[in-house]
């Protein structure tokens, strides 16, 4: 799909209704935060305006926000072993560990449900870890951290700022 | 290796010692833990799971000493040796079925057990008699530090220790004990207790594990989450509520004692008496019958059987078991027949005077 605003590829699906009809809008990652319309503001409603020149969208009520069709999750490939989210869901297995890195956000909902937690909290192996496994963990961290912030769990997120630091002294060290 | 020797020998985990050892037959950890720059399991070549075995196997051996382990290649093995070792808890059904590229290293007391190839590269199992859950983790730890200190693991700050499965992902730690509970189960209160077990976030299962029924009043209790707590805080969460039900159990037994007297005392020397006479007798009867032998020796009743026999005639009288130790092809009823003499013998010979 194009993008409303600016017709590149489009990624982001919203459903707006206006004046009780319901409408379809695509756009792309960029156009979307120009709007504003990041998935944690839509989740507070009194934040949902679209500023866009096209007026006719005005002040609505973005009810949905679908990152992407199930067609286009389904594919998404880790680079490493060629495993498929589609495959993943059918097996129950992951192939690699970069799987847990290319499907990082779906991953994160099942962890969530399956354990109550997406975030490791026990020991740390021994042995003296990869330095590029740490610039990819440092950033979906760092991510994690923001979501604690935003929802005032500040304990968990200083537990989190600790671990990134390690991380980034680490990398430094190396 | 000699599974011949093996048949004969007595787990140190069915010892029938250690704390409230009359209620809890053992503790079990399992860890599981990936090699970095290879895929998982499934994904592996044979090549690559032969190169993970030469990788593994000599940490291994090393940290626990060659002379008391055994390292046993499993697609090498004939078809009733596996069954003995899945007998023993020592290797996974999933390992028997599998087999190519895969081996198993095995403490010679049989206290640990370390797969490699099944699911995840490593599967690092340790089982202690009685309730010592934190003293499993102690030496189940010493060897992963070891390992870990030479073979890098799949790890990432964000989710842990990076398994096949989703659900064993983070300290990838599964701790369970097997608790015997025939009181809670004759008052009738089990199910009752189970629920709630559940609804702690902890798991039931079986005697022989995953999917498995129950059988004689045997239940694995395990923790359910392996992700957002630290290792310490997992185990310290399923001793509590251990401790909790190891004190309802003994409540209800005390119960059966002044409530329902006879009836006890009777079920149980019923089943001293077919153990000692019958001419045929099934495994799931002796599951059913051992559970109120084991009963009766909690009680006092039965003082001329130990626990560390009943707890061997439970591994004796399995199939696979039986076979290798008759060295016969047996049928079914065959071996009922041979089971009841194997347990005749046994108890004859083992008895206290």
């Amino acid at each position: 799909m194009k993008c409303n605003d600016c017709d590149k590829d489009a990624k982001n699906q919203f459903i707006i209704v206006m004046d009780n009809e319901k409408k379809t809008l695509y756009l792309c990652d960029s156009c979307t935060e120009t709007r504003g319309l990041t998935s944690e503001s839509s989740k507070d409603i009194s934040k949902l305006h679209t500023h866009s020149h096209d007026d006719t969208f005005g002040s609505n009520i973005v009810l949905k926000f679908a990152a992407q069709s199930e067609e286009e999750k389904n594919s998404i490939t880790c680079p490493k072993c060629g495993t498929t989210y589609d495959t993943f869901k059918k097996v129950g297995r992951l192939g690699c560990s970069e799987c847990y890195t290319t499907f990082d956000k779906l991953i994160d909902d099942l962890l969530k449900k399956i354990h109550g937690s997406n975030i490791h909290a026990g020991k740390t192996p021994s042995g003296n870890p990869s330095q590029g496994k740490n610039e990819s963990d440092i950033i979906s961290l760092r991510k994690e951290m923001e979501i604690c912030i935003s929802k005032e769990e500040f304990e968990k997120a200083a537990e989190l700022r600790d671990r990134i630091k390690t991380l980034e002294v680490q990398n430094g060290n190396k | 290796m000699e599974i011949n020797k093996l048949i004969t020998q007595q787990s140190s985990w069915l010892s029938g010692e250690g704390k409230d050892s009359d209620i809890i037959l053992s503790s079990r950890i399992r860890l599981a833990r990936n090699v970095e720059n290879f895929p998982f399991t499934t994904l592996c070549s044979i090549e690559q799971r032969e190169e993970l075995c030469k990788l593994l196997s000599p940490v291994i051996i090393d940290s626990l000493g060659a002379e008391n382990i055994h390292k046993l290649e499993i697609d090498k093995l004939d078809r009733l040796d596996k069954r003995i070792l899945v007998e023993r808890h020592l290797i996974s059904p999933d390992m028997e079925s599998e087999g190519k590229g895969c081996a198993a290293i095995i403490s010679k007391d049989e206290q640990l057990s370390i797969m490699l190839n099944e699911e995840d590269h490593l599967r690092i199992q340790c089982i202690k008699s009685g309730l010592h859950p934190q003293e499993t983790w102690e030496t189940i730890n010493k060897l992963d530090n070891a390992i870990s200190n030479i073979v890098p693991y799949s790890y990432s700050s964000k989710y842990g220790f990076l398994t096949s499965c989703p659900t064993n992902t983070g300290t990838a730690l599964r701790v369970s004990v097997l608790i015997h509970l025939p009181a809670l189960s004759l008052t009738k209160s089990i199910d009752e207790v189970l629920t709630g077990v559940t609804q702690l976030g902890l798991s039931v299962r079986g005697f022989y594990g995953e999917g498995s029924e129950v059988l004689g009043n045997l239940f694995q209790i395990s923790n359910h989450s392996t992700l957002g707590k630290s290792e310490p805080d997992i185990i310290k969460g399923l001793l509590k509520v251990i401790n909790q039900i190891v004190g309802f159990e003994r409540e209800a037994s005390e119960n059966l004692m002044n409530n329902l007297k006879s009836v006890t005392e009777d079920k149980i020397w019923r089943a001293y008496g077919i153990l000692h006479n019958a001419r045929l007798i099934t495994s799931n009867e002796f599951m059913s019958l051992s559970s109120a032998i084991r009963l009766g020796i909690a009680y006092g009743i039965i003082k001329n059987i130990s626990l560390k026999s009943l707890n061997q005639l439970m591994f004796l009288i399995q199939p696979a078991h039986i076979q290798k130790y008759l060295n016969l092809d047996l049928t079914s009823e065959e071996r009922d027949g041979h089971r009841a003499n194997i347990i005749r013998d046994y108890l004859k010979n083992s008895e206290v005077k």
